[in-house]
């Protein structure tokens, strides 16, 4: 739930009990029942699929806020985790928690992390990914700051400068410890290297994010080649 | 009414497998159909999805989307799947916006239907100015049925109408007339099942895609066509949330002649040249035309075959001899 929703005239008040009756409704309507169901953001009555699934489809949770989080661990098949290093490390250990809940534990639940990743030929290289962070911290909100150790304070001017001069100019005064613990990059080695040190974290899934590289394709396939090497 | 060319199309409701679905498109496209139209209701697949499938495995037939409705999608989810569409298949899509059968919004609780119409044409004017804005030109018709959607219709590129009958065509086009532009379109949509061979299981369906367009019939409409007495229990066991399977024992079965194509393949013809002289230049034979591909080769073939002679070649064996001799008879 971005702030996408927003320029769709959506509204996401309460996520957690939103995200939960989802989930519910989504399991039920693909096994083909007729569905009665009211909360304050669904209202089903007599609700049936005319089509037939025969698969059962994994959901994921694309979720920061520590409570979502919890609750994607007690729910979902998986959680796709975005953020800085150390937040992703906390957020596994709240995800962890709400797997805890279940009354079955679920062997097949899947930690996914997207990271924004560049392969980085020559230092000028650097502000791509300067980029994509400035778009990143912009975006995060202040308990995910928190829980990386970020202060707010290190954020504020980026945000203001966004809202200014936009992305090229924020990614100008994003710091390097910043830019450290938001992106991976490097050369195609240590940008594996750095993905592969993620299951420490017990990261299940590592999806290679924008901006790749100056050349996207070329840049993509290094890291695959190396990625194959290294594993 | 001058006479005008038509378009023929296939609808199809979106909740087969996405493979027989688009193995019915491409049957209609080798048929020579010039549109599929791909319908979207809560209980079926997603339709923008069904179409990008569908146009991956076709090359030219024209592809309806709806109709859409925007108590279901934003205007901002609509112009974005047209766009992505059109930027990945080439400009093939047109759309139809409307209300929506009331029966299946209320099943996923949209049912303050007050001013709708004036959110549909609202939705009209954002639709097309995203689109404007990304270069594309896409046909946006209206569904419409009663007096005041009809009379909203003036605003969009054509309107597509739920009825069948000629004489509630007629009625309809006489509140659309006045107020269309020259280039605007009349078309209908509605459930159909022309055959060669008839079947059961298809006429039942029919009959209960008939019942659906009834019984979401504005009150204007059915006061108008003499049905508002005799609907009322289908209605009520459609509010107690009974499937539409069991309700449509309770609907009369005058309401296929009125609001289904329903006719063998010889009698299409006279039907389609009765529809051109009133304007209709959109016919779409909608569920369950695409019942099987038979049922869509069938409808292709009233369509498109030459009309037989009435001239009949016979073989007949005649008098004492054996050799047979080729006779030729008028059948008047």
């Amino acid at each position: 739930m971005g702030r996408g929703r927003l320029r769709l005239g959506l509204d996401a008040a309460l996520p957690n009990p939103l995200m939960r009756d989802a989930t519910t409704l989504l399991r039920r309507i693909w096994r083909g029942e007729t569905v009665t169901f009211t909360s304050d953001r669904f209202r089903l009555s007599n609700y049936y699929p005319r089509y037939k699934p025969s698969f059962a489809t994994p959901i994921y949770f694309g979720a920061r806020d520590p409570k979502l989080l919890a609750l994607a661990g007690e729910i979902a098949d998986g959680v796709i985790l975005s953020g800085p290093k150390r937040y992703i490390e906390r957020a596994v250990a709240i995800v962890d928690q709400g797997l805890r809940r279940r009354k079955r534990r679920r062997r097949s639940f899947r930690f996914v992390v997207w990271v924004p990743t560049a392969i980085i030929d020559k230092k000028s290289d650097l502000k791509l990914a300067r980029e994509e962070v400035a778009t990143v911290l912009a975006d995060t909100p202040k308990a995910v700051l928190a829980m990386a150790g970020i202060a707010q304070e290190w954020v504020k001017p980026i945000k203001a400068v966004m809202a200014e001069r936009g992305v090229r100019g924020a990614s100008r005064i994003v710091a390097e410890d910043l830019l450290r613990d938001v992106a991976v990059y490097g050369s195609p080695e240590e940008v594996a290297l750095d993905l592969r040190f993620l299951e420490n974290y017990g990261i299940d899934e590592t999806v290679f994010g924008p901006p790749y590289g100056r050349e996207p394709v070329k840049a993509i396939g290094e890291m695959v080649q190396a990625w194959k090497r290294l594993t | 009414m001058e006479k005008v060319d038509i378009d023929f199309a296939v609808g199809l409701n979106a909740y087969e497998t996405v493979k027989e679905i688009v193995g019915k498109c491409v049957e209609a496209e080798n048929l020579g159909l010039d549109y599929v139209w791909i319908g979207d209701s809560p209980p079926h697949l997603y339709c923008p999805s069904v179409a990008a499938a569908v146009a991956s495995r076709t090359k030219k037939i024209r592809i309806g989307l709806g109709l859409l409705s925007p108590l279901l999608h934003t205007p901002d989810q609509i112009s974005g799947s047209i766009i992505s569409l059109t930027e990945a298949y080439g400009d093939r899509f047109e759309i139809c916006l409307g209300v929506g059968d009331r029966s299946q919004l209320s099943r996923v609780g949209v049912d303050k239907l007050a001013k709708v119409w004036d959110h549909v044409l609202k939705a009209k004017r954002k639709i097309a100015r995203s689109l404007r804005a990304s270069g594309v030109a896409t046909k946006i018709w209206l569904g419409a049925q009663g007096p005041k959607m009809l009379a909203a219709s003036k605003d969009f590129d054509g309107v597509l109408m739920n009825y069948a009958s000629p004489s509630m065509i007629k009625w309809a086009l006489d509140k659309v007339k006045p107020v269309a532009r020259k280039d605007f379109d009349f078309g209908i949509y509605a459930p159909s099942y022309v055959y060669r061979k008839w079947r059961h299981q298809a006429y039942r369906l029919l009959r209960i895609a008939s019942a659906v367009v009834a019984l979401g019939a504005p009150g204007a409409v059915l006061d108008e066509f003499g049905f508002s007495k005799r609907l009322p229990r289908a209605m009520e066991e459609l509010k107690a949330g009974r499937r539409i399977e069991s309700v449509v024992r309770h609907v009369p079965s005058e309401v296929v002649d009125n609001f289904s194509i329903y006719t063998p393949s010889s009698r299409l013809r006279s039907y389609l040249t009765e529809l051109g002289d009133l304007g209709v230049s959109h016919i779409v034979f909608g569920f369950p035309q695409n019942f099987s591909k038979m049922t869509i080769r069938d409808l292709a073939r009233a369509l498109f075959e030459p009309k037989p002679s009435s001239h009949r070649l016979t073989f007949s064996k005649a008098g004492p001899s054996s050799h047979c001799f080729l006779r030729m008879v008028l059948s008047g």
